[in-house]
Parts: C-alpha cells; structure tokens; sequence
C-alpha cells in the first residue's frame, strides 16, 4: 500500500469529524447558538394593570350612576331638594322634598285659636256631654283635650251650637298658641273652667 | 386499693391519648385594615318616589379580621364620615365572604348616628388587586338601604347605589 493511498482517505475523514467535536463540546460551540434561545416577553407590571383595571372600573361605575341620573324617567333631585332631614337647616324637616317647618300635628293641632277649640270647648261646656268632646277636637288635638273635661262642665246653660268641625291641616295653622284656645274657654264664664283647665294643653 | 386501679388506668390512656395526639396549633387571626371613598346616587322611595340625586361623598375607614382556619369567611367594622354636601358620622358592621380569589361578598348592617340618626342594610361586593406584598386596590359596588332613624322623612325608605374604591392592607 503506498502513501498515496493513505492520505487522501485521511484528508476525506477530517471534515466530517469536527462538526461532531463541536457539537460535543460547549467551549467549541458558536457563541451565538447559546444566546439565540427565544425569551417569553415580560408582562407587564401588576400593578400597572391593576390600576388600569380599577381606573376602568370606577370610570365605569361612575358612568352608569350618571346615566342612571339623568335617565329617562328619573325625577333628579335640584340642588335644593331634600332627602334627608339634615339637609334641611336645624328646626327645618323635609317633607316631601322640601324644607319646611316640623309639623307635630298633635301639639300644635290642640292650640290652634279660633278653630276646633273653640267649638269644642263651646260645646263641652254647654251640654255636659262628653261625646261633644270629640266633633270639638275634630282634627286637632287640642279639641280633645277640651273633650276630655268637657263632661263635667255640664253644669252651665250656655246653649251654643256651633259645630264648626275644623279638621286636619287647618287645625294645625300658625295660630297654634295653645292657651288661648282652651284657656279663652275656660274663662269664657260657663262654669266650666275649672274642669276646662285641665284640659288646657 | 381496688378503687386505684381504674383511677391509674384512666390516667394512662389519658396520657397515652395526650401523647398520641398532634400538636395543636393556635389559630392565628388575620388582620387586616382599609380606607375607600364612595359616593353614587341615592333616592327616596315616598307615595311611589320622591326623584334621586348624588349621593354624599362618603369615606370609610375599616378593620377585618379572618381566623386562617377559615380565611374566606370575614367580620369587618368601619367608621364612615359623609363629607358633603353635609357631614355624618356613622359606622358600620359587614360579614364578608371571600368566593373567588380577590372577589369578596358581604352584607351587614350600617347606620350614622350624628347629627341624625339613621339606620339601615347594606350589601355589596369588593374586588381587591393587588399591588404590592401587603396592599391592595379596592373597588366594588354596594346598595344600602336606610328604613328608621330621625333623619327620615317620615313615611320615606332611602337607598343608595354606591361605587367604592381604596386601599387595604393586611397585616
């Protein structure tokens, strides 16, 4: 065998082996195919997203509160309306939407002057009878407290009629002062005032 | 002599059951505290309504408290200011329950107690982000309802529809 032969089959082999070697060994490798892996891209930050979010959503909330305030049908509240007592000014109380002076009904009812206490007293005081009492009363309280003494005044003659029967609302207006309407009467020289005092509010 | 017997055996598997047993491990209480500001529409409900408007501005400062046995399951209290269009002060006791990773259910009971008082039911929902280890945005709804309290018109039920949003830490 003659030298000639041996070489170029030596020469043939190298190039196939060193991709082999390079492949085995990391120092051999192309620095570039260790860096080339594909990295999954970043998410973003949560708390960026979470503000997002949140910004979103309350952006959305307050849309649909607006929409609803000014949607079809909706009777919106002016600025001078009420809801609530506290939004009226202290001794104020809202009714139906709107400041205005408390009404305890019963109270103010029974002191109203010139109204049902004095049909009330009237008649108490005339007839005796305390079912009188009540048409007196009518819609104020201070008619009733009338009623109520009313029946032991029977002793006078006066023989008044007035069946005035002032009720509700009426009853209750700004004359409200109590003492004039029961006390009046029970001076008024029937005979009943004693028994009228007491029903004096 | 006789009557020691069943005395020593009782103590033995008494001991034996002590031993034998796990060690028990206290329930730890999670703490945790928040701040959000509300404010929506609200509107009474008088002969068949009375119209709605703005509701006040409301801030709420909160504390909850959970066992890690059953974290999900909440008792929550909070001071609630309304800042305008007029001020109250109030307060509020909620039971929440935790249904879906941050998203968090609850009801209770609210009320304000100066300078009227009023009274009332609240439901709703909350949806904590986080944002760091220990902190979290808040943001949810909720619908209260007020039936009693000096600060009612008579004859008047007042409901509010409320977007809440703010911060919470744990502890």
């Amino acid at each position: 065998m003659s030298p000639s032969d041996i070489l170029p089959k030596t020469a043939a082999l190298t190039p196939l082996q060193a991709p082999d070697l390079g492949a085995r060994s990391p120092s051999l490798r192309p620095r570039r195919v260790l860096t080339a892996s594909p990295r999954p891209p970043r998410p973003a930050p949560r708390s960026a997203r979470a503000l997002l979010l949140a910004i979103a959503a309350f952006s959305g909330g307050v849309f649909v509160s607006g929409a609803l305030a000014v949607g079809p049908g909706c009777n919106v509240l002016t600025d001078s309306a009420c809801l609530r007592n506290s939004d009226c000014a202290s001794g104020l109380a809202c009714v139906a939407n709107v400041c205005a002076i408390a009404s305890d009904a019963g109270t103010d009812d029974a002191s109203d002057a010139g109204d049902g206490d004095l049909d009330g007293g009237t008649d108490d005081a005339s007839d005796g009878d305390s079912g009188d009492s009540g048409g007196g009363g009518g819609g104020g309280g201070g008619g009733g407290g009338g009623g109520g003494t009313g029946g032991t005044g029977g002793t006078t003659t006066t023989t008044t009629t007035t069946t005035t029967t002032t009720t509700g609302a009426g009853a209750s207006g700004a004359g409200a002062s109590g003492a004039g309407a029961s006390g009046a009467f029970g001076g008024s020289g029937s005979g009943a005032s004693g028994d009228f005092g007491g029903s004096a509010p | 002599m006789n009557a020691r017997i069943p005395c020593l055996a009782a103590s033995f598997v008494a001991l034996a059951i002590g031993l034998a047993a796990p060690p028990a491990r206290a329930q730890r209480l999670l703490l945790a505290a928040d701040v959000d500001a509300a404010s929506g529409v609200e509107g009474g409900t008088y002969l068949g309504g009375v119209g709605i408007r703005r509701a006040r501005t409301t801030l709420r400062f909160g504390v909850d408290g959970s066992i890690d046995e059953t974290p999900e399951n909440i008792v929550a209290a909070a001071l609630l200011i309304e800042l305008e269009p007029h001020a109250s002060l109030g307060a509020e006791v909620r039971l929440m329950r935790n249904v879906w990773k941050g998203l968090t259910l609850e009801i209770g009971a609210t009320g304000y107690l100066a300078p009227a008082t009023l009274f009332g039911a609240t439901v709703g929902a909350t949806y904590r982000i986080p944002l760091f280890s220990t902190f979290s945005f808040t943001i949810g709804p909720a619908l209260n309802g007020y039936f009693i309290g000096s600060d009612l018109p008579s004859g008047t039920i007042l409901w509010q529809g409320l977007v809440r949003g703010g911060l919470r830490v744990t502890f």
